[in-house]
Formats: C-alpha cells, structure tokens, sequence
C-alpha cells in the first residue's frame, strides 16, 4: 500500500501451520478493512486459521486494546489503531511463527 | 503562496473556456477551480506532515503520561496530547474506560475528550488553505481552552457516578507497543492522508461547488442581515446546526469562506465547524456505553457554550 512496498511474490511459507486470529474493534470503518485485509490474505495465501472479530469491549479491553482496530495472533497482541495491509500481515503471520 | 496558480487559473478561465474574469460565471468557475486545487494541496501536505507528527504519540503512550498529572496541569496536558495523539473518534469508548481505570481524572479525561477532536488535522489544513496561519492558530489555541475549562467544569461538577458501573470493574492490560522506523512512519502519514481525503473529497468538491454559487450569485446584503456578526444568534444557531452533523461537514469550510467574504461572522463559521466535529451524534451515542445521559447532557452544554462563546469572541476579533 505504502509508496516504498514492491510487488514480489511472498516468499513466506505458510503450509501446515495454524492460526488463531483475532480482530478487537467496536464495529468501526477501520475495524472491518482490517478484518477484510486479514480474510484476503487467509484466502490468498491457503493459510489455515480460525478468525474472529471480537466487538465486546470487556473483551476488547482485557486484550489491552484501547485504540481500535486491534490484531492478535496466536494469543498474542500485535498491534493497534493500525489497519494492517497485505506486506504487513503476512510479515506478522511469520514473525508469530518464530517465537 | 498561491499566486502562481492564482495567474494559471486565470489564464485558464479567460484564454481556454474563453470566459471573461469579470462575469459572475468567469469568477465562480475560477473559484471551483482555483479553491479545489489549492485546499487539496494544502490538505495532502499538513495532514502529511501532522500525521508523521503523530506517529510519535499513541492512546497508550499518553495515558501513561496522564497518570503522573494531577489538578489543573492534568487538563492542560490532556488537551495538549489530544491534539498530537492519534485518536479516532470510534475508539472513544475503549479509551474512556482505560483513562478510567488507570485513575486517571474525569475531568482530565474529557479535556482529552474535548479536544481531540475539534483539533483534527483536516479542520486545521482546511483552516490554513482558506484564512491564513492566523487564525488557524488560534483555533488550534481556542480548541485547547474550550478542553481545558471544559474539563474543569466536569471535574468540579463531581459525576463520577454518572460512569457506567461496569466501566470501575474493568481491568485493562498493558500493551507494549512495537517500535515504529523512518519507513514506518511514512507509510503511517501516507495511510493518513489517503484515509482523510477518502473519507472528505466528494464533501469538498460539494461544498467548494456551493461556494464558487454562492461566491458569483448570494446577495451579500441579505446575509450580511441574517449571518453577520451584528446578528446576536447567527453562532448560537450555526451550533446547533452543526451537531447533528459529522466531520464530513469539514467541506462546509469552502462555503465559510464565502460566506466572511459577504461578511458572514468568522466566528460563526468557526463554531459551526468545532460543533460539527466536538459534538458530533455518532460520538455521543458511542459514549452513551459508557457514560450515563445526565454526564452527556452536560457534556453536550459545557462544550456547545464554550463553543458559542469563542464563536462570538472571533466576531469580535477578526
């Protein structure tokens, strides 16, 4: 999306692994692009992963979310306030892997 | 700043659609052109520039910093972080209970709450495209004093009671953010400035049109009669107006400028466009899951008095 990401092929490999992702978000514009942006890639990609779009705000906030939308993956919070776009998901995807 | 494209403009009317500048067609066309042109420039570079800004604050970073001001001081840095932090006005509610509930003042949380959002990037890149540095100046400086006395006058009116109950029992967890790079950062002002004029350019297009009608057809004695700053009501009514609408009104700002050149207030302008984007109804009623309606009742009337009474100190001044 950003002026200085290019359009290579992902070279990420994403076979046999799963994913729990979760989406914080009160319902807002930004909240369902990145809930969009994380399905896009989920079917792109073949990645097998449960998602969910968390809009209690008891919920929201034990995350420790308070500026929606927030992204967690595999348990563990991301980020927030950001709508994350494709370079940016799929490096996160990864990164959860390392750990 | 704009002459050069002032003298393109007129060139363009005059030598290509062959239009004299002296005819209300030739001078409401340049004034689309002209406007649109110039707002959209100025609008992609501040919201550039305040976004990249912006990146360097965040909702936790400056909760974290609330929490160690108290007393008058927590209002004035509450207002003062509510114009650099990066805040939609759909996380409202999640940030309302984690001020809550960090301790941090009701008071000092609505100064926050105040003027976060009539210091709104697009409002001042408007602001500075159509009045000049000036006054975009001093509505940023008005919109952290309606804040900081707003705050204080609900501090001091005690409605802590008036918080949701459930709102105490929360417990919210720390977050710890990940660092952002130059790259990070530009991207995040790009994403921002793309985001913003997504959301506005068709209510510019639509309010700068309006504005080049009203610019070669609106009588100025007739509104100078109604909407001039003699009119005691003109700002009262131009709050009013303004509430139910949202910051998409922001394009209402063209019409503005118009309308002081036929010697409409510029406080009535203003204050219209601090109620738009204050007290907007879809603000109101996200809050409402959180704050019981007696607190939003005052809320609404602190703000929208603090408003009307900059509105009418602008006619004064300006």
């Amino acid at each position: 999306m950003g002026i200085f990401s290019k359009n290579k092929k992902s070279n990420y490999d994403f076979s046999g692994k799963k994913f729990e992702i979760k989406i914080f978000g009160t319902g807002c514009a930004k909240c369902d692009k990145l809930e969009k942006n994380v399905q896009n890639i989920v079917d792109k990609y073949n990645i097998e992963a449960v998602t969910e779009h968390v809009t209690d705000i008891k919920e929201i906030l034990s995350a420790g979310v308070i500026s929606t939308p927030g992204l967690m993956i595999n348990g563990k919070l991301i980020s927030t306030s950001k709508v994350l776009n494709e370079r940016e998901l799929l490096k996160k995807l990864s990164e959860s892997l390392d750990v | 700043m704009f002459n050069w494209l002032d003298n393109l403009v007129r060139s363009l009317v005059k030598d290509v659609f062959n239009i004299s500048m002296d005819t209300r067609l030739g001078s409401s066309v340049h004034f689309f052109i002209y406007d649109t042109i110039k707002i959209l420039i100025l609008l992609m570079v501040m919201v550039f520039i305040i976004s990249y800004i912006r990146s360097y604050f965040s909702p936790e970073k400056t909760k974290e910093a609330l929490e160690k001001y108290s007393g008058i001081s927590g209002n004035i840095f509450a207002s003062l972080f509510g114009i650099v932090t990066p805040f939609c006005s759909c996380s409202s509610v999640p940030l309302f209970i984690a001020f809550v509930e960090a301790g941090i003042p009701l008071g000092v949380t609505f100064s926050f709450l105040i003027t976060s959002p009539i210091v709104n990037e697009a409002a001042f890149a408007i602001l500075l495209a159509t009045f000049g540095w000036k006054l975009a100046l001093f509505y940023v400086f008005t919109g952290v004093v309606v804040g900081v006395v707003g705050g204080i006058i609900i501090d001091k009116m005690h409605l802590e009671d008036e918080v949701e109950e459930y709102v105490y029992e929360l417990v919210a967890s720390e977050y710890e953010e990940e660092k952002m790079n130059f790259r990070d950062r530009i991207d995040f002002a790009i994403t921002n400035v793309k985001d913003i004029l997504r959301r506005i350019w068709i209510f510019l297009v639509i309010g700068i049109g309006i504005g080049a009608l009203i610019h070669g057809w609106a009588p100025s004695d007739v509104l100078n009669k109604y909407a001039g700053r003699d009119n005691p009501f003109g700002v009262i009514v131009s709050v009013i107006i303004g509430i139910p609408l949202y910051s998409n009104a922001l394009g209402t700002i063209p019409i503005a400028e118009v309308l002081i050149k036929k010697g409409v207030g510029v406080g009535t302008a203003l204050s219209f466009m601090m109620a738009t984007t204050a007290l907007s109804l879809p603000e109101m009623i996200l809050l409402r899951k959180v704050i019981k309606p007696k607190l939003i009742t005052r809320f609404v009337i602190i703000v929208g008095v603090g408003i009307i009474i900059v509105g009418y100190m602008f006619n004064m001044l300006f």
